[in-house]
């Protein structure tokens, strides 16, 4: 899963770190950072380290700034969230580059401007918050899923981070500050609404043959312009999405490239926009003599050509080395070229985008809790019974009989032990969902008394009145919830994957799973509907891992819930082998309906299959089979991209694709209810 | 005695636009008499295409809409008690099956399944219809057919046919019309520009891009209609959409943003 906060990742304990800062001579900070931290006692060990990274960057550009801002630590972080809290410095140093007193004045907080940044900061949502909804608006505009990620801005004195358009992917800056706009979720949205123009508009990964990158950067630009153009026929409305980031970034007095290239921008989407600069002028005449043509992209590269000359001829320096697209919506153009066609050497950034000094967080790498890295899950389970089952190759189309090992274990007691101190706390934090009185009534007929009178009955007391006979006074009908209960396995996907970060508050997914299970749990114990956790990893064949992780029938005790805190994500996702286990538990229950609440982050997949299809084809069979046997499952799958594999498996309305993880537990209480409600 | 369902005629012709081929096999299928499912999406035009083949073909609709709490006597009539004792009264479908009507079960799913069993005589070649309480079998009218609709989008496997009534109809699947016809239906309907429809139809197809990440179907071809007739009577297009199709189909605020950003895109 992708949307890992970088941030968290690697970082050296505190512990450790202050001892080698106070080598160095770091004492002071140390010292302020501990202060600051114990005075608090509010914040746990992620914020302690990713507060001390941010800090330890800045000290490494400006020890006098990071003191000054260690001391007021509690004072920052009392108003802004993490993420704010990075944008917030990168706001300070941008604000006043190679300004040190001022930049000094900033953190001190002594400078108004960095009040007003902080109030700014703290009044804006976050990218990671807004993530869930901004991609189905891309998803929804560019009329194919794409995966929305977040760019991480790791250097403090780097260039800002313009978005990144791939095929496939759209990365998201996350060191946009209030500079670049007060509303971040309309900055994120036209960001979007330029990428989904290009996807439409534009052919990607062009040769970049013997063009300049002056030339790249100007045909760039007025590529951008065309496909907004475009885009604005489409939808009227992102018109104004655009110009309000064109109108605020734009210098009318400054003759750089950069400020050039943002007055010729704002020229070309701004009929109102008056621009005294020949330049700017040619290229705006130059564009609407094609403006009936937007279709036509070898028109608009003479126009580019001959502006790019131009800027040649005036002399007008471009460093490659600083410049950056100048619109904080645009992308970086990467997605226009293919440098790697090129015969003349190129400068060294691939993209138009310079990243920075520091290092990048490799996109879609994994991240894991700095606590987890020193802590490792004793894999010394106890094994409690073995059970074979057939897996289906449809290669094949052969059922190969007892085929896959399933192992009913336990979480060892070590690993129960340790994660039961490092989760306590959250225990209290869960509140209850409340599942809604279920829907499953029936009508009642033939009642002494009820709600309503049964029209068919009445009629037949009156004809025995008439007949004289003596009628049944059972005449009501009256509602009542059916005293049917069910039974159902919320069956929880353990593998390696399930160990990656996501979401603002920076849990993995297992977490956020194991969470979703409890809480649905918690909410039904006043109801006579019998659920059982159960968890599941594989490691080829002869090893499918299931954990029953709290039985039918036994309450959500403390042990319980240790035991499900505890049990540990690893090894990949045999599924099918896990549904047609725990559909054998269903088997033995007299309740009289069964389902299987499945929650999964991807395919089906094992180390000893190569063969994509292959566990998908399987899964799809034992759904099928457990569909036989009168279970009904439903999966949720946390995976945008889901939708080419759930449907094969699940069948169509057997499954919802949950963009918003943060979200699962809301989701699977409500699904669980659709499918209770809707057992009778 | 045809008069009986003269109140169920159609008095003016429905508005409806063909998207492909529906109206031929129609009318192919009610020449054998052969039993029908429309199956669609909500709101897209199931129940006014029933109703056009009805004005059509000049035949009495007489439509019920199925819920669960639907009994067969809901369906075939019951004895009701007067001043000379009890007397017979047809039920809808009975109406139907007797004096020569399309009957249409709308949402038929939702009735419950043992309710809907009475309709297995009249849709295979016996075409009758047993009246157990009053002894009586009725030999369906020649003009008699039997439709029904239903969604398949958000029913959940427990709503669902039995197979065994299911394999009794033939079905024409419906869907949303492409964006070109689905605006003239709108602008029609709502008496809007087409211009504008356009852009409520593009709003909608952004929308069910949506299906299954959250929103179980996307905005239909009705909600586009209500929006139209309330920019058509002056509402400001956002605040419309808003009303009409952002709020009215979901309470989740992250599909709420989204579609507020298609909105947004589309209208200044």
């Amino acid at each position: 899963m992708a949307n890992s906060y970088a941030l968290s990742s690697q970082y050296t304990p505190w512990p450790m770190l202050r001892a080698q800062w106070k080598d160095i001579g770091l004492d002071n900070l140390a010292h302020a950072i501990d202060s600051q931290i114990t005075l608090a006692k509010v914040y746990n060990t992620t914020q302690i380290l990713d507060t001390i990274h941010w800090l330890e960057i800045l000290n490494e550009e400006n020890p006098e700034c990071a003191l000054a801002l260690a001391s007021r630590l509690n004072i920052v972080l009392s108003r802004v969230d993490l993420e704010s809290f990075g944008r917030w410095i990168l706001t300070g140093l941008r604000m006043y580059p190679r300004d040190h007193d001022r930049q000094l004045a900033y953190f001190q907080l002594d400078d108004p401007q960095a009040l007003q940044a902080l109030n700014n900061e703290a009044g804006e949502g976050s990218l990671l918050a807004a993530l869930p909804s901004l991609r189905l608006l891309l998803h929804g505009l560019a009329g194919k899923e794409l995966e929305l990620q977040q760019q991480h801005q790791s250097s403090l004195y780097g260039l800002p981070l313009r978005p990144v358009l791939t095929l496939k992917n759209l990365l998201i800056p996350d060191d946009y500050t209030h500079l670049d706009g007060l509303d971040r979720y309309r900055l994120y949205r036209a960001a979007i609404a330029h990428a989904v123009a290009h996807l439409r508009y534009s052919e990607p990964s062009l040769p970049v043959q013997t063009l300049k990158p002056m030339g790249i950067a100007v045909i760039s630009a007025i590529e951008d312009a065309r496909v907004e153009r475009l885009l604005k026929l489409d939808y009227p409305g992102v018109e104004g999405w655009f110009l309000e980031f064109l109108r605020r970034g734009v210098k009318p007095q400054e003759l750089s490239f950069a400020a050039l290239i943002g007055r010729m921008n704002l020229a070309l989407m701004d009929t109102h926009y008056q621009d005294d600069n020949y330049w700017v002028d040619k290229a705006r005449r130059l564009f609407e003599t094609k403006e009936n043509d937007l279709h036509d992209y070898g028109a608009f590269r003479e126009i580019a050509s001959i502006l790019a000359n131009d800027l040649g001829q005036m002399r007008v320096p471009f460093h490659i080395t600083h410049y950056t697209v100048p619109e904080s919506y645009r992308d970086d153009n990467s997605f226009l070229w293919d440098f790697t066609s090129t015969n003349n050497p190129l400068p060294e950034p691939i993209s138009l985008q310079i990243k920075g000094p520091a290092k990048q967080e490799k996109q879609g790498e994994k991240t894991t809790r700095p606590d987890e890295t020193t802590e490792k899950v004793c894999t010394k389970e106890i094994a409690l019974s073995r059970h074979f089952y057939p897996e289906w190759d449809y290669k094949l189309s052969l059922m190969r009989n007892d085929w896959c090992t399933v192992i009913e274990k336990i979480p060892s007691q070590l690993a129960r032990h340790s994660l039961n101190n490092r989760n306590k706390s959250d225990v209290k934090d869960i509140s209850l969902l409340r599942i809604r009185n279920k829907c499953r009534t029936r009508l009642l007929r033939r009642q002494w008394e009820g709600d309503d009178i049964d029209i068919n009955v009445a009629i037949a007391v009156m004809v025995d009145k008439r007949q004289g006979l003596s009628p049944d006074p059972r005449l009501f009908l009256r509602r009542k919830s059916e005293e049917q209960v069910s039974s159902t396995i919320v069956l929880l996907d353990l593998s390696e994957s399930t160990n990656d970060i996501v979401g603002i508050r920076m849990e993995s997914i297992l977490d956020i799973e194991k969470n979703a299970a409890l809480l649905l749990v918690q909410s039904l114990v006043k109801s006579e509907d019998r659920i059982a956790v159960h968890g599941f990893s594989s490691n080829t064949r002869v090893e499918v891992n299931y954990y029953r992780l709290l039985e039918f029938g036994t309450t959500l005790d403390m042990n319980a819930t240790e035991m499900i805190r505890s049990v540990p994500g690893r090894y990949s996702t045999r599924m099918g082998a896990a549904l047609r286990h725990a559909t054998s538990h269903l088997k033995l229950e007299k309740t009289n309906h069964h389902s299987i609440l499945l929650i999964t982050d991807g395919a089906p997949a094992d180390v000893d299959i190569y063969d994509t299809n292959y566990l998908i084809e399987d899964a799809s069979a034992a759904v099928q089979e457990c569909k036989k046997s009168g279970v009904r499952i439903f999966c949720l799958v946390l995976n945008p991209q889901a939708d080419s594999y759930v449907k094969k498996i699940f069948g169509q309305h057997n499954y919802r694709i949950v963009d918003n993880p943060i979200s699962l537990p809301k989701q699977l209480a409500s699904i669980y209810q659709q499918l209770v409600s809707s057992s009778n | 005695m045809t008069q009986k369902l003269d109140v169920y005629r159609l008095r003016a012709e429905p508005f409806y636009r063909p998207s492909g081929n529906e109206i031929t096999l129609y009318e192919h299928a009610y020449r054998h008499r052969l039993p029908l499912i429309l199956k669609g999406p909500t709101g897209c035009g199931k129940t006014r295409f029933i109703e056009y083949m009805a004005w059509k073909l000049d035949r009495p609709l007489v439509t019920l809409a199925c819920n669960e709490d639907m009994t067969s006597s809901d369906l075939i009539g019951r004895y009701l008690l007067d001043a000379q004792g009890t007397a017979w009264h047809d039920g809808p479908l009975t109406l139907a099956v007797r004096y020569g009507g399309i009957c249409y079960l709308d949402e038929v799913v939702e009735a419950r399944q043992d309710t809907t069993v009475v309709i297995h005589p009249l849709t295979d070649s016996r075409r009758i219809l047993p009246l157990d309480k009053k002894g009586e079998v009725i030999h369906a009218h020649p003009d008699f057919q039997l439709v029904v609709s239903y969604n398949p989008g958000y029913q959940s496997q427990s709503k669902d046919m039995k197979p065994s009534t299911r394999q009794r109809f033939a079905a024409l699947k419906f869907d949303y019309p492409d964006p070109k016809l689905e605006a003239t239906i709108v602008a029609h309907e709502a008496s809007v520009t087409f211009d504008l429809a356009e852009r409520l139809v593009g709003i909608a197809t952004r929308s069910r891009a949506l299906k299954n990440h959250g929103i179980d179907e996307g905005i239909s071809t009705r909600m586009l209609i209500y929006a139209g007739v309330l920019i058509g009577s002056g509402v400001d297009p956002r605040e419309s959409c808003d009303m009409t199709m952002t709020c009215a189909i979901t309470d989740d605020p992250d599909i709420t943003k989204a579609l507020q950003g298609f909105v947004e895109a589309y209208f200044v």
